[in-house]
């Protein structure tokens, strides 16, 4: 893009993420939902991500069952506050931990954001394939695939990421698709303390910085091919 | 008085009690459909439309409605998703203005169907013997014929005198709010008689937000009264159903109204049903 000016032309930098992106209203550490979805991930190391989690949460503040219509995603409401609230953490260990900023470049941001999200989930370890299999369910698809795109938006925000290309979507893509990998993996990892999946994501991660690049050259092949092709079409067509 | 009038179905109820609206400047006024009445005088009125028209109540309701008033019901059912959980004590409904029981029994083949809870008690309630009556008759007709879980009784919304302090744990009522002469001390005291972690449903008429529906349902609306001189010999009664309906507050002032109850109101507050036609309103107690 060029500017036209005489004097001296603005740098704008615009990164391609919205600082805040709509959070659910019940994602507001006030309302007593969040109280009571707070209280019930302590559950779930027990009882699963299990609307009996809510249900004990719910009981422990004394309330009556009636309560749960408060709940009428049941379960998926459950598993929606447990990725909301480790994402948003992410943006904390950004501002508060003193490790993040001496990292250099973006793509150890990256690896040290994506084992930082996998950390949120040992807790809740042996109920991964549980989780993963609630979210591919076909009412919840569509809002889990929406707040996993936000996961790998954050994430590549958060290291610096200023794609403005065709890269902004193969970056976040790809570290998507890893992502979900991973997790995949550490669902069934049984090594102690996972440290199988935080090695995986080690290698895993480390060219995925240059998938963006990748993607970026294939488009410009293609369109110089097509272009090309094009052309010589033309020309031929011309030629009578 | 109203059956006074069925004869002459154009007259208006006014002239009924005319000389109580000349009385306003010395006591408390109401509205009355769209008349201004003595706020003592409101519940008698109403009373007189609901036992004109509790027999024919039910096909009033599909004609006016078109039949889709059986899936908000269905839907407000589905939404409070109300039922003893396992491991916990049954659970007690109460349900207001609720003469003709299809909430009630609809709400206990919820928690039996999804829950298995075969154990909640029911409490229905309404201001008129007569649509209580009709509740009762179809009782004994379907499958809660002599279940002692429901119980039939005659009370005020805005009182419940016989219903004690955190008492209840669903307080719903459906299409019968609007009806109260005051409509905050029925929420005061659905706050009272709830429990903590009690949940108060409302399904209620509400504000199109929809241009061209609007435009459609307002014209509708005035053939209403039509249909119920036609279907239950009764025009001004009908009448006021539809008058009451654009007297009841907004969506988002109703949701103010049981937040001053003392109700907790998750977001987004309220869930349109059919562009606003109708809303459910939930609130906790907590």
């Amino acid at each position: 893009m060029r500017t036209i000016g005489l004097g001296a032309v603005p740098k704008v930098v615009r990164s391609y993420h919205s600082y805040e992106h709509d959070e659910d209203p019940f994602f507001n550490k006030e309302s007593p939902k969040y109280r009571i979805l707070e209280k019930a991930m302590e559950f779930v190391p027990e009882y699963g991500f299990q609307h009996k989690a809510i249900l004990e949460s719910s009981r422990t503040f004394g309330y009556s069952d009636a309560i749960q219509s408060l709940f009428h995603n049941g379960t998926f409401d459950l598993i929606k506050f447990h990725l909301v609230r480790e994402r948003l953490r992410l943006t904390e260990v950004v501002s508060k931990t003193e490790e993040f900023k001496q990292l250099s470049d973006e793509n150890t941001k990256v690896k040290y954001l994506v084992k930082k999200r996998l950390e949120g989930n040992v807790p809740y370890g042996k109920h991964i394939t549980q989780l993963q299999t609630y979210l591919v369910l076909p009412p919840n698809i569509g809002e889990a695939s929406e707040e996993l795109h936000k996961l790998s938006d954050d994430i590549r925000f958060l290291s610096g990421d200023s794609a403005n290309d065709f890269a902004w979507y193969s970056k976040r893509l790809s570290l998507s698709t890893t992502y979900v990998a991973l997790e995949t993996f550490m669902a069934q990892d049984k090594s102690p303390n996972y440290t199988n999946t935080f090695e995986l994501a080690d290698k895993r991660l480390s060219n995925l910085g240059d998938l963006g690049q990748v993607y970026n050259d294939v488009e410009e092949f293609l369109f110089y091919t097509v272009n090309s092709g094009l052309n010589l079409i033309k020309s031929q067509a011309t030629r009578g | 008085m109203l059956k006074m009038l069925s004869g002459s179905p154009l007259r208006s109820l006014n002239t009924a009690y005319s000389t109580n609206v000349e009385d306003k400047s010395t006591s408390s006024t109401t509205h009355f459909g769209s008349k201004t009445v003595l706020a003592s005088e409101k519940e008698k009125l109403v009373g007189q439309v609901f036992s004109s028209v509790a027999s024919k109540y039910d096909i009033m309701n599909d004609v006016m409605s078109m039949g889709v008033h059986r899936l908000w019901k269905d839907e407000f059912i589905r939404r409070l998703d109300a039922g003893a959980r396992p491991g916990s004590r049954p659970l007690d409904f109460i349900d207001v203005a609720g003469g003709s029981g299809d909430i009630a029994f609809g709400l206990l083949d919820h928690a039996k169907a999804k829950f298995n809870d075969t154990k909640s008690t029911m409490t229905v309630v309404d201001i008129n013997p007569d649509m209580l009556r009709e509740g009762e008759k179809r009782c004994s007709e379907n499958h809660y014929k002599n279940d002692p879980r429901i119980q039939f009784l005659v009370q005020n919304g805005e009182v419940l005198d016989k219903i004690e302090d955190n008492s209840k744990d669903v307080y719903t009522v459906s299409f019968g709010i609007r009806n109260f002469t005051n409509i905050q001390a029925g929420l005061n005291t659905a706050y009272r008689v709830l429990r903590p972690g009690g949940v108060i449903g409302v399904l209620e008429f509400s504000k199109v937000d929809n241009v061209i529906v609007d435009t459609f349902y307002q014209n509708w609306s005035k053939f209403l009264p039509i249909f119920g001189q036609a279907i239950a010999n009764d025009y001004d009664s009908y009448q006021y159903l539809v008058e009451s309906i654009q007297r009841f507050p907004k969506q988002e002032e109703f949701k103010g109204m049981i937040q001053k109850a003392g109700f907790y109101v998750p977001e987004p507050g309220y869930q349109n049903l059919t562009f606003g036609i109708a809303a459910i309103h939930i609130g906790i107690k907590l």
